[in-house]
């Protein structure tokens, strides 16, 4: 798959623009018009090479549990690790015993706990809920 | 201490968002409907907890004094209270 890069002119070389993105991601993002926009919203955000964090939690952590039984090429953490994604995360409380093994060929996801959540998002300049 | 508005659109949303809301943080409930014999009970121990809770009234000119609405601490705000209330909080949080 194609990866856009986008890089900055040199008079916006030294203004520091960089934001830190949460997504927060309840729901499979292919399974809505929503889901959609959110991903299109955390691809731009990854093009743009703002630091980025994912966590999948609830319903969301479906699309981890169902992709890490896909067959490689197809997950979304393979996709995201070519936009060097900074980390994902999902919910111990949500994923319960499906916590997906990690793959060298995808991005490693590392369980967090539901108490540790506000946390993260007060570290995050902007948040993005699916 | 960073303090997060969480912006509640959804029912749904509205249990998921008390279950990741910091101790200090604030809820704007977008909509009346919210407030359900099922979401009271939360809310009202959300807001022993110490959590602000905060309920969108268009109508309303400015906010108000805490309305006590059997035994649940809410204060009503229209959408100029609603930017203060942006402005005041380092994050602000949709939960749709």
């Amino acid at each position: 798959m194609a990866c856009c890069r986008l890089t900055a002119p040199w008079y916006l070389a030294d203004i520091d623009v960089s934001r830190r993105f949460l997504f927060l991601i309840r729901h499979p993002l292919h399974d809505s018009i929503r889901g959609t926009e959110a991903l299109d919203a955390l691809l731009t955000v990854a093009a743009f090479e703002q630091p980025l964090t994912l966590v999948f939690l609830d319903e969301g952590v479906d699309q981890l549990i169902r992709h890490a039984s896909s067959s490689p090429g197809s997950s979304l953490l393979e996709l995201l690790r070519f936009y060097d994604v900074g980390s994902v995360w999902i919910e111990r409380e949500s994923a319960g015993s499906g916590i997906p093994d990690n793959h060298s060929h995808e991005l490693p996801v590392t369980p967090i706990a539901r108490a540790d959540i506000p946390a993260l998002i007060a570290r995050h300049d902007r948040v993005w809920v699916v | 201490m960073t303090t997060v508005l969480h912006l509640v659109g959804g029912h749904h949303a509205l249990g998921d968002c008390l279950n990741r809301v910091g101790s200090c943080d604030s809820i704007l409930l977008m909509h009346k409907d919210l407030i359900t014999q099922q979401n009271r009970a939360r809310l009202t121990e959300a807001s022993n907890a110490g959590l602000s809770l905060y309920l969108l009234d268009e109508n309303m000119d400015t906010i108000t004094p805490s309305e006590k609405d059997q035994g649940l601490c809410l204060q009503c705000v229209d959408y100029h209270g609603f930017v203060i209330l942006t402005e005041r909080h380092a994050t602000t949080v949709t939960w749709p």
